[in-house]
């Protein structure tokens, strides 16, 4: 399982002098100022030649209204959510692309999950809406838990694994998906410099090498939706590839024009652990999964958020450590319960894993809770 | 010399105070996390004043004073306080007893203005803010009344020029648009203050880059921020410390 | 020998609270009334208002007060300390109200600002005096003023003041023998102004 081990040799903790992002966090690289990659792609992306690939991009939809396959254009995998809606928006009205929307329900949707996706089907645009073998989805989020610490494993290999079933039995060849996480928010530069990536990276980044070892153990002949399909020719003609390559991706601006354009609804409280209530509340098992984040990590939601409301402008890094100290470190007791009920599981069982991905270097359990050792500057 | 003001907003809906985007609220916390989160008691010396507004639906007054006891006890700094005010007898009590200005937002567009002449003659037109709230709407200014609910197809530079007229003290403008986005101040704002008014402006500011710059402006009295989220802590202290490092007018005690 | 009381004028109108919160802080102790013998026999006074001149004439008249204040103060000699409007009552009279004259105990009128600078005088602004006594031991002189009306420093050189500027030198503050006047707000000027109200009591 390839994640990254604090050792006493890396044990160096320290935070990005311009955002807040950890040392910790996986493949994230500094330069000498200890200003993080995520920082110096944000600076880098006001000088950029946006118009080349903008150019690439107009080019690329040539060649498929060229190449004719099937109907829709593209694949445009969405939950309602801000992300999903603003490439669909941009695609239809500014390039005249039909995408078919692909949306994966995910385990313990939560209402306003439910009414944002709604409010998204009612726009002009065709959604196929997934839902899978309920028991298979379950048991691959408690292995995920359970093994690799990451509750809905199943959901986020389902998100990338489905489309590529339907992008097939529709004819598509190309799938956009959001942001490349490595690049806007700290990782691997690998995809910085090309449109294109492939299933491999998926597999190795965004399920962190998990994905052979997970689903060895579903033993269902239900999984068509969750399997890797074999590189076969039909497959091998698919195009992977993000939105924030070709435009500058900026979240917060998505926001809004899925706000204006798609009706999306934010909370009417703050999100579990963050201070924002806009992205990211469509399913209840995100908060567990940004909790393990900050357990094996350091950082949870609000550091993340802070970040990207610091690079936008938002705030400064003193505000943006006011509240990481504030909101970070939220054990998400009110849903406890609909966890344990879900997975089956006891609250024995429960925290016993999180006492497991609990970095102890990092943590140290005080009245039956993780504290953090350090104190984020 | 007459140095600017840094105003803070508290916004109260139902027994919680919220953050506010474009006039969408979300709750953070109840009156207890204010008083453990900015402890006005000991932050109130780095702003120069405070408003707190009741935007409550259902508005229950004796609820919004006890917590505005509570968040305001032990401090010294001018307190201006509003929600659905629109008769003499409500600001009445309120001046009396709690605060030092009224705030009116929807109330003037009441039929009857009389309640403000009420005020101004017996408190004086300074315990007045007038508040005004606009969105940009192809390239005109209209102002939005009732927290920004209702559009009232008035141009803001039409009714800025009528409130000249009125006896109130500050105005205070607000930017719908802007409002909770951290994108800072809506620039096009200064071509509207046109009356030597002590006019407030607010809606964007995010963090202490965004007050800069405006608050050298000479049309600009003062600037109200309600960003609850952003100045949490030790937030308005370091936000004072930082304009004042910028050669603001910004008054200093001791610091 | 007790320790010496405060005794706030109560006008029934204006924010009295926040002056018997603040002189609560710095623990002196305050007795709130309009009853002409408590005033008589108070140790020393202090003149609040906030609105109109004339309301506060009226209030004057209404609680019989003028009388009273003059003789505890000029008879008795008390100290007392007029803040904003309560200064303007203090003057002779002021544009604000034509038909009605203050206490007189400082020959001077109030107007209103010139129209080049904005109105009312809203927010926080320095002063600088030589010899007012109540600022003597403060640093940087901010006060919070909230006004339109004010008098002239040119017609007010007979008096010890203090001096600030919008648009013109007007009086901050005025004093002479036990009278003093403030303009602006101390009860709601931080830790400047609690160190006023500190100073008046301890003269």
């Amino acid at each position: 399982m390839m994640q990254k081990k604090i050792t006493k040799a890396n044990i160096k903790l320290y935070w990005c002098s311009n955002c807040l992002s950890m040392s910790t966090r996986p493949r994230i690289t500094f330069d000498k100022n200890r200003i993080c990659n995520a920082c110096i792609w944000n600076k880098k992306k006001q000088t950029i030649d946006w118009k080349k690939r903008r150019k690439q991009l107009e080019n690329l939809f040539k060649q498929v209204k060229k190449n004719k396959t099937s109907d829709f254009d593209c694949i445009v995998p969405v939950s309602g959510g801000k992300d999903g809606s603003y490439v669909c928006y941009k695609l239809i009205n500014e390039f005249n692309i039909k995408p078919l929307a692909v949306s994966i329900n995910p385990p313990l949707r939560t209402e306003l999950g439910r009414k944002n996706l709604e409010n998204f089907s009612k726009q002009k645009i065709n959604l196929i809406t997934l839902d899978l073998d309920y028991e298979i989805m379950k048991k691959m989020n408690l292995y995920g838990f359970k093994f690799m610490g990451m509750p809905y494993f199943g959901w986020l290999t389902a998100v990338m694994t489905a489309p590529l079933r339907v992008a097939k039995a529709f004819n598509i060849n190309l799938l956009f998906y959001g942001e490349d996480g490595e690049i806007e928010y700290g990782g691997l530069g690998k995809t910085k410099h090309s449109p294109f990536y492939g299933t491999d990276y998926q597999k190795k980044i965004y399920l962190e090498n998990g994905y052979d070892k997970i689903i060895k153990k579903i033993n269902n002949k239900n999984d068509y939706f969750f399997k890797y399909p074999k590189k076969d020719e039909d497959y091998k003609k698919i195009k992977l590839t993000h939105w924030s390559y070709f435009e500058n991706w900026d979240p917060y601006r998505n926001y809004i024009i899925a706000k204006k354009f798609f009706g999306l609804q934010e909370n009417k409280v703050s999100n579990v652990g963050t201070f924002t209530n806009f992205a990211q509340n469509d399913q209840q098992l995100y908060p567990l999964h940004t909790y393990l984040m900050y357990l094996k990590f350091g950082f949870g939601r609000a550091n993340q958020d802070a970040c990207i409301e610091i690079r936008r402008g938002a705030m400064d890094r003193k505000q943006g450590i006011n509240l990481v100290k504030l909101y970070d470190n939220q054990y998400p007791s009110d849903l406890v319960p609909i966890y344990l009920d879900y997975y089956g599981i006891t609250k024995k069982e429960f925290d016993d894993t999180l006492n497991k991905f609990a970095n102890k270097k990092l943590f140290k359990k005080i009245n039956g809770f993780w504290k953090p050792k350090f104190v984020i500057k | 010399m007459l140095q600017k003001r840094i105003i803070f907003s508290l916004l109260y809906k139902d027994g919680q105070y919220v953050q506010s985007r474009n006039f969408v609220t979300n709750s953070i916390g109840d009156t207890d996390w204010i008083v453990k989160n900015y402890n006005f008691e000991n932050i109130s010396k780095y702003i120069d004043e405070l408003i707190i507004l009741d935007i409550s639906e259902n508005k229950n007054m004796n609820n919004f004073l006890k917590s505005v006891e509570k968040i305001t006890k032990k401090t010294f700094v001018p307190l201006s306080l509003g929600g659905g005010l629109r008769s003499f007898s409500r600001a009445k009590f309120f001046l009396k007893n709690i605060c030092d200005k009224v705030v009116v937002n929807t109330g003037l567009f009441s039929e009857n203005l009389d309640f403000i002449f009420e005020i101004s003659d017996f408190f004086g037109n300074q315990s007045i803010i007038a508040s005004v709230d606009y969105k940009n709407i192809k390239n005109h200014k209209y102002i939005f009344k009732s927290n920004g609910l209702i559009e009232t197809k008035i141009k803001l530079e039409v009714f800025l020029k009528r409130l000249n007229q009125y006896h109130i003290g500050d105005i205070l403008v607000r930017s719908i648009d802007r409002d909770g986005t951290g994108q800072g101040l809506d620039s096009s704002i200064l071509n509207d203050l046109n009356f030597n008014k002590p006019y407030i402006i607010s809606g964007g500011c995010g963090n202490y880059k965004h007050f800069i710059e405006f608050l050298k402006n000479n049309k600009i009295s003062g600037i109200s921020t309600s960003n609850l989220l952003n100045f949490v802590g030790d937030g308005l202290k370091n936000l004072r410390i930082e304009i004042l490092n910028h050669k603001i007018n910004l008054p200093k005690w001791g610091l | 020998m007790p320790k010496a009381k405060i005794t706030l004028i109560d006008l029934g109108y204006g924010n009295n609270k926040s002056i018997i919160n603040a002189l609560k802080y710095i623990e002196i102790d305050t007795v709130v009334t309009n009853n002409e013998k408590k005033i008589l026999n108070s140790d020393m006074l202090i003149l609040p208002g906030v609105g109109a001149f004339n309301t506060g004439v009226k209030y004057l008249e209404k609680f019989n007060l003028i009388e009273t204040i003059k003789e505890t103060t000029l008879i008795k000699k008390r100290k007392i300390l007029g803040i904003c409007l309560g200064m303007h009552l203090m003057g002779k009279s002021s544009e604000e109200g034509k038909k009605k004259n203050g206490l007189n105990f400082f020959d001077i009128k109030f107007e209103k600002f010139s129209k080049k600078i904005s109105i009312p005088h809203m927010g926080f602004n320095e002063t600088f005096s030589k010899n007012f006594s109540l600022t003597r031991n403060i640093q940087s002189c901010f006060f919070y003023f909230a006004h339109s009306f004010k008098a002239s420093i040119n017609k007010s050189k007979k008096y010890k003041t203090l001096i600030c500027h919008h648009g013109e030198n007007f009086v901050a503050g005025i004093e002479k023998d036990n009278f003093f006047g403030v303009q602006f707000h101390p009860e709601k000027s931080q830790t400047n102004g609690l160190k006023i109200l500190d100073n008046f009591y301890k003269l």
